[in-house]
């Protein structure tokens, strides 16, 4: 019956709903003394691609003339689902040069708008970008407001906001962003599978010859996984830094397929032993990968060193939760099953052959855009990236 | 006199507890979609009271039983789970009512069992782990809309498989005198609290699962 779990989950974790890629876009609106506003909007061409259709002869390329031939039908979409009022009335949005930037490799439409809003009160934001299609798509939200920074997440929930004058409360922010992360990694399959691979065999140990040993107790699994835990966070939090400052540029070309690279090196380690003993010091050395590829997030929201430096702190610690909820999901499983040698030799080398297939699967995937696992309807327009 | 008071104190609380599990038609939880199919499935057995009673009653029952047949439930229950919501997407026109009804029964099959310490083999505790990670599994297909059915049922089996892990993880540290006792106490709790859910069940009392 075990060998018929491993081919199950095998089967489930080839289907195509593995490959999502978490949707973000970056709205900046600036607030002038006079009540004015202005704004820049950052959309992912692999969003717009699916919303509109961007890529004409689907080629898997959009190209630039592509672009401009449904500029306007871009910016219908988008300023559709955007609307911005002061004291009950609607402001007019009004785009300008439509833009192509690049965040971590990959291409964004840059949606340049103006505003004409009544002079006074309170001005009040409703996001609803992409939600219809994508319930975990989030709005990132940078105002200017007299020269204050205030962030937000835009959700499904938390769609509407008042863009206010006041400083933003330290405490608001940091929750906002550590809810961010969390939910940004609990979307992020490659990085879950990753820590699945390494907490499969969180409560065994290698034996002479390489086999798998049952660790005895609870609380050695626990500090196992806790340090592992905490050295894979404490590296992509190192490696995120520079690569949101621009310090570290890898384009994400380079960084998604070293991500897959990544997972099928530790779950062939789990097969036949090739790394270090050490599972934090592989959680550590990998982690760095996987640190570049959340540099996307923050840097294109262009805070001030403070709000930056919060909602990176908040940030990580929201990933390191979402790291720990897993491991409470798998590690009572791996120590109760840890006993049996059919888990030894069967189970926990079965489910790393899936993570290493899978991960194969993701690596060709990434690397020659071969669009093989799109989450419908998110699919990534590889020439876009 | 303090234990007569608990007594009567407990009598609403298993009729709070029934009623709060009691099913209603379509009132399943609402999927939460923003944080994606697998952890949707995840929450959705989190959060679902008598699939939580159950999974604890059988483990409760199950660590009364040899050790070495932990991995065996676990595997079934896991196993099951996955194949209860293929069913239950499959086949949408089996009733809640009826899936409910059934999973008051099995609850209170496992805490019945567990109460009593019945010691069998290891077929009925398979069967019982099999059958009632299918229905709880079919229970939750109405909540796969607009989600990843594969992802759902990996995040859900796998939620099944760690709750019965740590439910069978603390009732074997419980086995001194009164950790035996306590165990088969709350196997008792959880046969009555069944009972009362079975019997909601058959009424049009808008309770929640």
């Amino acid at each position: 019956m075990l060998r018929c779990i491993v081919l199950t989950v095998a089967l489930i974790m080839a289907s195509p709903g593995w490959a999502h890629l978490a949707s973000d876009s970056y709205l900046q609106i600036e607030i002038g003394d006079d009540g004015t506003a202005r704004g820049q909007w950052d959309i992912a061409l692999r969003d717009l691609d699916v919303a509109v259709g961007l890529d004409a002869n689907e080629d898997g390329t959009i190209t630039w003339g592509e672009l401009r031939a449904k500029a306007r039908e871009i910016e219908a979409y988008a300023f559709g689902r955007l609307a911005l009022s002061r004291r009950g009335s609607a402001c007019a949005l009004k785009a300008t040069n439509l833009l192509v930037d690049h965040h971590a490799g990959y291409a964004y439409a840059v949606l340049p708008f103006t505003t004409q809003c009544p002079a006074n009160g309170r001005l009040t934001l409703r996001y609803g970008l992409l939600f219809d299609l994508d319930p975990s798509h989030r709005g990132l939200l940078t105002v200017v407001n007299g020269g204050q920074f205030s962030t937000g997440v835009l959700t499904p929930d938390h769609a509407e906001m008042t863009l206010e004058r006041s400083p933003e409360q330290l405490g608001d922010q940091v929750a906002r962003f550590l809810a961010f992360g969390f939910e940004h990694i609990l979307l992020g399959y490659d990085h879950l599978l990753f820590i699945a691979v390494l907490l499969v065999t969180a409560a065994l140990r290698r034996a002479g010859g390489g086999r798998w040993m049952a660790i005895d107790g609870l609380g050695r699994v626990l500090i196992e996984t806790i340090k592992t835990l905490t050295a894979f966070t404490l590296a992509h939090a190192l490696v995120l830094t520079p690569a949101v400052l621009g310090v570290v540029n890898v384009p994400a070309r380079l960084v998604e397929p070293a991500v897959a690279l990544t997972i099928m090196l530790a779950a062939f380690d789990n097969i036949h032993p090739i790394l270090p003993r050490l599972r934090w010091q592989v959680a550590f050395l990998f982690g760095l990968i996987h640190g570049l590829s959340f540099a996307s997030v923050l840097g294109p929201m262009r805070l001030p060193p403070l709000g930056f430096a919060l909602a990176l702190g908040s940030f990580n610690v929201g990933i390191e939760a979402g790291q720990v909820a897993l491991a409470l999901l798998l590690v009572p499983i791996a120590f109760a099953l840890r006993q049996e040698s059919i888990y030894r030799r069967l189970v926990a080398p079965g489910l790393s052959i899936s993570a290493l297939l899978l991960a194969g699967v993701w690596f060709l995937d990434r690397v020659f855009a071969l669009n093989l696992l799109s989450l419908q309807p998110f699919a990534m327009a590889g020439g876009a990236r | 006199m303090p234990e007569r008071k608990g007594g009567v104190c407990a009598i609403p609380l298993f009729v709070g507890l029934a009623i709060w599990l009691a099913p209603a038609a379509a009132v399943a939880h609402t999927p939460l979609q923003g944080v994606g199919s697998f952890w949707s499935g995840v929450a959705h057995l989190l959060t679902s009271l008598d699939q939580l009673g159950f999974l604890l009653g059988l483990a409760i029952w199950t660590s009364f039983q040899e050790r070495r047949l932990d991995a065996r439930v676990i595997g079934t229950a896991f196993v099951a789970a996955l194949i209860g919501v293929w069913l239950g997407v499959s086949f949408g026109e089996v009733t809640l009512l009826h899936l409910a009804a059934a999973f008051a029964g099995l609850m209170m099959a496992v805490g019945l069992a567990g109460a009593t310490r019945l010691r069998v083999g290891a077929a009925p505790l398979l069967g019982l782990a099999l059958v009632g990670g299918v229905v709880g599994g079919a229970a939750s297909a109405d909540a796969t809309a607009g989600l990843s059915v594969a992802l759902f049922a990996l995040g859900g089996s796998i939620a099944t498989a760690s709750v019965l892990s740590y439910g069978l993880l603390a009732a074997r540290r419980l086995d001194s005198d009164w950790g035996r006792i306590a165990r088969r106490a709350g196997a008792s709790w959880i046969a009555a609290i069944g009972l009362m859910v079975l019997a909601l069940s058959f009424t049009s009392h808008p309770g929640r699962v």
